[in-house]
């Protein structure tokens, strides 16, 4: 019984595909100016036996055009200080399965919850997933509005009211 | 019956494991990538605490530009309009060519002052890394010229006679997002001083902090009691008042703008610490401010 339980446990952790340099990059269209950034360590964990999901993207990582934005957006808005990392965690959702053995870009759902600033929210996302052997890539855009998290906007500086994320990722087995 | 609890037993686990597995996961990524070396950003709002420098520099390759105003007395009352009629000025312009290290130069109406400086960040307050950094340290070297004409230009006078020259070792920790306190331990030299028994070196401790009140609000402080007082070179007679300064800074996008008030008109060092001839608890005070704006030279 020990000896089942403990080979179920090791096939798990076999099932686990990582990486630790996964990108994130946003961009935010506003009057005064554009602002994009791009964060290079983020790292993302995908288990392919429960289709579980995991992301975490260091806040102070983002390297943006201007030191006084990336000043700017660790302190004034994403208070990097107090909420050093925004995670998601959730599954790929049954809807849209995916053979993890198959060649192929398979277009899924992510439902889970995004933690930003703090603050949790459920969401469901559109990711496309490229298997080509042992390498799978994983692309994922979307948006996300900064009220919905608590980051305060103000009429100072126009950053848009909604930012654009893409998260690229080319994970392998761990 | 034994096995039928097992089973439940078993089943129950695998409930449970099934709701905590997401968050395993994520906590697994926190074994995988552990928290990178993170330096502490933005001890301080500005360049200038309110008259004295902070361990900030400008990013590399950015250039500052900082126009400082002190009006007149207070205590002048509404004859000047409590010291606005008259107001004295420093441009300045500071630059850092190179990761840490920043150069200055201004020019004040005080003694129509010529300074020019070096600051270098030492050490950075850093945690996360393989060494946890407790504090920053910025170096600061200066010179000023002043540019008045010779009070007595019959005798042989030389141009080092006009110079004075500051160091500064400044020690600053972010306490938390909100609090910073900064340490200044200061030399400044008189090449010239009028008496044999004053000293040519001024030794002084500088205290100062802020306190954010909201994102883009602070109130600052900062004090610079003299060591030596009793034998640092008199101004008309009488001994320098210690320089103590409070105020706010207040962010605008590329802008920070800090107004204050503190018994001091000059903003050189050698000017708001060792020659501040009123007392700011007898309400010897000047009304000030300082605008700094950032430009990108990339």
């Amino acid at each position: 019984m020990m000896f089942v339980l403990l080979s179920v446990a090791f096939q798990a952790e076999a099932q686990k595909l990582i990486t630790r340099t996964a990108t994130a990059s946003f961009y935010s269209k506003a009057k005064l100016e554009d602002i994009s950034a791009e964060n290079k360590q983020v790292t993302m964990l995908i288990n392919t036996a429960t289709q579980a999901v995991a992301v975490k993207v260091p806040i102070r990582s983002f390297e943006f055009e201007k030191a006084l934005m990336e000043e700017h957006f660790n302190e004034n808005y994403l208070e990097s200080e107090k909420y050093s990392e925004a995670t998601f965690s959730g599954k790929i959702s049954e809807s849209t399965p995916v053979d993890w053995k198959k060649d192929g870009t398979y277009e899924v759902n992510v439902e889970g919850k995004l933690t930003l600033h703090g603050v949790a929210k459920s969401i469901t996302e559109k990711a496309t997933i490229t298997i080509k052997g042992e390498t799978i890539s994983v692309t994922c855009k979307f948006r996300v509005k900064l009220a919905d998290y608590g980051i305060k906007n103000d009429k100072l500086e126009n950053i848009a009211e909604e930012i654009d994320i893409r998260i690229n990722g080319e994970l392998k087995p761990l | 019956m034994r096995t039928g609890v097992l089973f439940l037993a078993l089943a129950m686990g695998l409930i449970a494991s099934a709701q905590e597995e997401e968050d395993d996961l994520l906590s697994s990524l926190d074994s995988i990538s552990p928290p990178s070396k993170e330096i502490a950003f933005a001890t301080f709002k500005g360049t200038r605490l309110i008259n004295g420098h902070t361990i900030q520099i400008p990013a590399q390759g950015e250039m500052a530009f900082l126009i400082s105003h002190r009006f007149g007395n207070i205590r002048d009352g509404a004859y000047t309009f409590f010291g606005l009629d008259q107001a004295s000025v420093r441009l300045g312009l500071e630059y850092s060519p190179i990761d840490r290290l920043c150069v200055g130069i201004g020019r004040s109406v005080y003694q129509k002052s010529v300074d020019g400086f070096l600051k270098y960040q030492l050490l950075q307050q850093s945690k996360g890394g393989k060494l946890t950094m407790p504090v920053s340290v910025t170096l600061l070297s200066g010179i000023a010229v002043n540019g008045l004409k010779w009070a007595e230009p019959n005798r042989e006078n030389y141009f080092t006679s006009r110079l004075t020259y500051t160091h500064q070792i400044l020690i600053a920790r972010k306490m938390n997002a909100d609090l910073s306190f900064q340490l200044m331990p200061t030399l400044i030299h008189y090449n010239l001083v009028a008496k044999v028994a004053e000293s040519n070196d001024v030794y002084a401790l500088g205290i100062g902090g802020r306190y954010k009140l909201t994102r883009r609000l602070s109130v600052n402080a900062e004090v610079y009691p003299v060591l030596n007082h009793t034998e640092m070179p008199a101004i008309n007679g009488l001994k320098p008042a210690t320089c103590v300064a409070v105020g706010v800074d207040i962010e605008t996008g590329g802008h920070v703008f800090q107004l204050h008030v503190t018994n001091a008109q000059a903003m050189i060092e050698k000017g708001f610490i060792s020659e501040s001839t009123g007392s700011f608890f007898e309400g010897n005070l000047y009304f000030g401010f300082n605008v700094s704006r950032t430009f990108n030279l990339h």
